[in-house]
């Protein structure tokens, strides 16, 4: 490839990275409404044959604050870290505008896809955590959070 | 108006933040069935529970007077359910005593409960005349297994005796006891009763 080939492919590359653009997002008004999650066995007895999980539910009270991109095309994505230990899976089940889902630890899924039409997003998260029992050992905590993408 | 949405991005960029879930470091429990028990709902397998309770039970031999003291081992006849509680198969025999049970722990290191048995140095009869307990030995086995039992066979000693310290963590561990009589000696006549408890102990 010549400079010029070089030249036009940097340039490629440097539009399509600003093509879409991503936004931590403020959450401030969400609130967990169990002060700690309480792990428990999946199964009273240790399962044969079957992976041995640890679950605890929670119901969190979502608020997203959009008020920067209302009535624009946008992509919200939720995600969630574990600060020590993994993996995790998380479960939500959402009744609001928010899509319900599921993940494992440190990936993101999509949960709005839209123009929003108020400042805020609000929902109810049923929230389920599960771990596998031979590596959960002791308390952690889940940072979650909501990030928008939007295509430029 | 675009460098005023872009400000308005940034602001809000910068009051982003995050919730957080704290969550606890998960339940211990620990389980011991000896003979008889009771569950709540079914089989494990199917979502019951086991609960506190059931009957004390007996292993008893009547030994006929020819055959008092001739070295025979005569074998005891227990009672209890003889099925697992898992998933109700048969586990054990007819006349042997089931013993299970398990010590659950989220731990990633080696974890083991002791199961262990306390019982009086003597049988006692009603004139207060007695027999050792070492007259009474036991061997281990369930039904479609292969391999070492989880309690090995053994002979009771009197006081506390350590059976097994291989509980390990989450997992399951069952045996079925079948009991015997050393015939050793001539005893004085009578009935000879002692109780022995089994305990499952957490490091």
């Amino acid at each position: 490839m010549n400079k010029w080939g070089v030249f036009w492919l940097c340039l490629t590359y440097a539009l399509s990275a600003q093509a879409t653009r991503v936004w931590p997002l403020d959450d401030q008004g969400t609130r967990v409404l169990d002060t700690t999650l309480q792990m428990e066995w999946d199964s009273w007895a240790p399962p044969i044959g079957q992976p041995d999980t640890l679950s605890g539910r929670t119901t969190i009270f979502i608020q997203i604050n959009v008020s920067a991109w209302q009535g624009q095309p946008v992509r919200i994505f939720h995600r969630c870290a574990a600060r020590q230990q993994r993996p995790l899976r998380i479960e939500w089940q959402s009744h609001g505008v928010l899509h319900s889902g599921s993940m494992q630890d440190r990936e993101r899924r999509l949960v709005y896809q839209g123009r929003p039409t108020s400042e805020y997003l609000n929902d109810i998260f049923e929230l389920r955590v599960q771990a596998d029992g031979s590596r959960w050992v002791r308390p952690d905590q889940l940072d979650c959070s909501f990030e928008l993408e939007m295509d430029l | 108006m675009y460098r005023f949405a872009v400000l308005v991005m940034w602001a809000s960029c910068m009051s982003a933040s995050a919730y957080t879930i704290n969550m606890s470091a998960g339940t211990r429990a620990i389980y011991l069935r000896v003979g008889d028990g009771l569950m709540n709902g079914g089989y494990y397998s199917n979502g019951g529970n086991p609960r506190s309770g059931g009957a004390i039970n007996a292993v008893n031999l009547n030994v006929p007077a020819v055959a008092l003291g001739n070295q025979v081992e005569q074998t005891m006849q227990g009672s209890g359910r003889l099925t697992s509680d898992w998933d109700g198969y048969a586990f054990c025999n007819s006349g042997q005593v089931y013993i299970g049970g398990f010590f659950r722990t989220p731990s990633n290191n080696v974890q083991n409960a002791t199961l262990r048995v306390t019982g009086p140095t003597h049988l006692l009869n009603e004139q207060g005349q007695t027999m050792s307990l070492s007259q009474i030995r036991w061997t281990s086995s369930g039904n479609g297994d292969t391999g070492a039992q989880p309690i090995p066979d053994g002979q009771f000693v009197g006081g506390t005796q350590t059976l097994a310290t291989n509980f390990l963590r989450n997992t399951w561990r069952e045996s079925c006891l079948s009991f015997h009589y050393r015939n050793q000696f001539i005893p004085a006549a009578g009935t000879y009763r002692a109780r022995v408890t089994y305990t499952l102990a957490t490091p």
